[in-house]
C-alpha cells in the first residue's frame, strides 16, 4: 500500500536576511552618530549621520520590498501547499511573540522607574537613607523635571497630551478603523472600497508619522526634551521611538498589500498575507494606545 | 475608578486583539472571526479614548503634563 504524501516546497538559500543585517547595521552607526551630533566633545558630521542612516533605511526598504516580492512570486506560481500556509502562520505568531516581549521590556521599565526607583530616590519606603545619601534635596515627581544629578541638564517641559498626542491617537484608531473597513472588504468581495479604505490607512499611517517627527524636533529645539535629558526623555524616546519605526514598517507592509489589492492578488479565501498585515496594524495601534495612557496621560 | 475603568477597558482591548491573532492562527481564512474579533477592538478603543477625553475634561482623572 503506498501513502500518499503533500507536496511541500523547499526554496532556495535567500540572500535577503544577510541584506537585512546590512541595512540594521548602518541604521545602528546612523542613529549612533545623530545622537552624537549635538554632543559636546564629539566630532560628529550631521551629514554624514543622516547619509548613514538613509543609507540604512534605504537598503531595509529594498530587503523588505525585495522579500516580500520573491514570497509573492513563489506564492502566485502555485509552489505553495496547506503546510506552508501553517509555516507562514508559525512565523507570524514568533514574529508577534518577540514584538509583545521587546514592548513588554519597555513599558516593564516605564512602570519600574515610576513606582519603584523614583519612589526611593525620593526616599519612600524604607528608602529615607537613599534620599539622605544620595540626593537630598531630590523631589520625586513624575514627569521628572528636575534631575537628582544637576550634570544632567532636565528638560523645560514636557509635551502636553492634548496637543499632537491626542491628535496622533486620533489618527490611529481611525486608521484602525480604515484597515476594519478594507479587512470587511475584502472579505465580502467589494475591490473598489478594499483600496480606497487601505489608501487612507496608509494616508493616516504617514501622516501620524509627519506628526511625530514633528514632535520630535520640537521636543529637541524649544522643550529641551532630549534623549540624555533625564529618565523621563530617555523612556519617552525610547518607547515612542520604536513604537515610530513600528509605524513605518506597518506602513512599508500596507503599501505592499495595497499594490497586491490592485492587482487583485487576494480573494475571500486567500489572504493570510493582507489578514496578518491588518493584525499587526491593529497590535501598533493597541501598543501606541498604552504609550498614550501611560507616558503621555496618567 | 476611572483609572480602574480604563484599565479594564485596555485589557479588554488587549483580549480583542489576541482573539483575532489566536482565529488568525487556527482559523480558515473564510472566516470571519478575526475580523469580528478586531471590529470590537476598534469598538472598545472609541469607547475608551472618548472616556478618556471626559474624565480629563471633568477632572475625573490629571493628566500629568497638563498647564506645564
Amino acid at each position: 500500500m503506498t501513502t500518499k504524501h503533500e507536496r511541500y516546497y523547499v526554496p532556495a538559500q535567500s540572500y535577503w536576511p544577510i541584506v537585512g543585517a546590512v541595512g540594521l547595521f548602518f541604521i545602528a552607526i546612523g542613529l549612533a552618530n545623530l545622537i552624537h551630533v549635538f554632543q559636546p566633545g564629539y566630532d560628529t558630521s550631521l551629514t554624514k549621520s543622516i547619509l548613514l542612516l538613509g543609507v540604512g533605511v534605504s537598503v531595509i526598504i529594498f530587503m523588505v520590498s525585495g522579500w516580500f516580492n520573491h514570497v509573492i512570486k513563489e506564492n502566485m506560481a502555485g509552489l505553495y501547499s496547506a503546510q506552508m500556509d501553517r509555516s507562514f502562520r508559525q512565523g507570524m505568531i514568533w514574529f508577534i511573540f518577540s514584538e509583545v516581549m521587546f514592548f513588554a521590556a519597555f513599558f516593564g521599565a516605564l512602570f519600574y522607574i515610576r513606582m519603584f526607583a523614583l519612589p526611593w530616590l525620593g526616599g519612600e519606603g524604607s528608602k529615607p537613607l537613599t534620599l539622605d545619601l544620595l540626593w537630598p534635596n531630590f523631589v520625586a515627581e513624575w514627569p521628572l523635571l528636575n534631575n537628582p544629578d544637576p550634570k544632567y541638564a532636565s528638560p523645560n517641559e514636557v509635551i502636553p497630551w492634548h496637543g499632537i498626542p491626542l491628535l496622533n491617537t486620533t489618527l490611529l484608531l481611525t486608521s484602525g478603523a480604515t484597515i476594519t473597513w478594507a479587512h470587511w472588504a475584502l472579505k465580502v468581495g467589494k475591490r473598489l472600497q478594499l483600496n480606497l479604505a487601505m489608501f487612507c490607512t496608509i494616508a493616516l499611517g504617514l501622516t501620524f508619522l509627519g506628526f511625530q517627527i514633528y514632535e520630535y524636533s520640537h521636543a529637541y529645539m524649544d522643550l529641551g526634551l532630549t534623549l540624555d535629558s533625564g529618565i523621563y526623555g530617555s523612556t519617552f524616546f525610547m518607547l515612542t521611538g520604536f513604537h515610530g519605526l513600528h509605524v513605518t514598517l506597518g506602513s512599508i507592509m500596507l503599501i505592499v498589500i495595497l499594490v497586491r489589492c490592485l492587482r487583485g492578488s487576494f480573494t475571500a479565501e486567500n489572504h493570510f498575507a493582507f489578514e496578518a498585515t491588518a493584525w499587526y496594524w491593529h497590535f501598533v495601534d493597541v501598543v501606541w494606545l498604552g504609550l498614550f495612557i501611560f507616558v503621555y496621560i496618567l | 475608578m476611572s483609572k480602574i475603568v480604563i484599565l479594564l477597558l485596555l485589557t479588554a482591548i488587549l483580549i480583542a486583539l489576541f482573539a483575532g491573532l489566536y482565529f488568525l492562527m487556527k482559523e480558515p481564512a473564510s472566516s470571519k472571526r478575526t475580523l469580528r474579533s478586531l471590529m470590537v477592538r476598534v469598538g472598545f478603543t472609541f469607547v475608551l479614548i472618548t472616556l478618556l477625553l471626559v474624565a480629563a475634561y471633568m477632572g475625573w482623572i490629571a493628566p500629568h503634563a497638563v498647564g506645564k
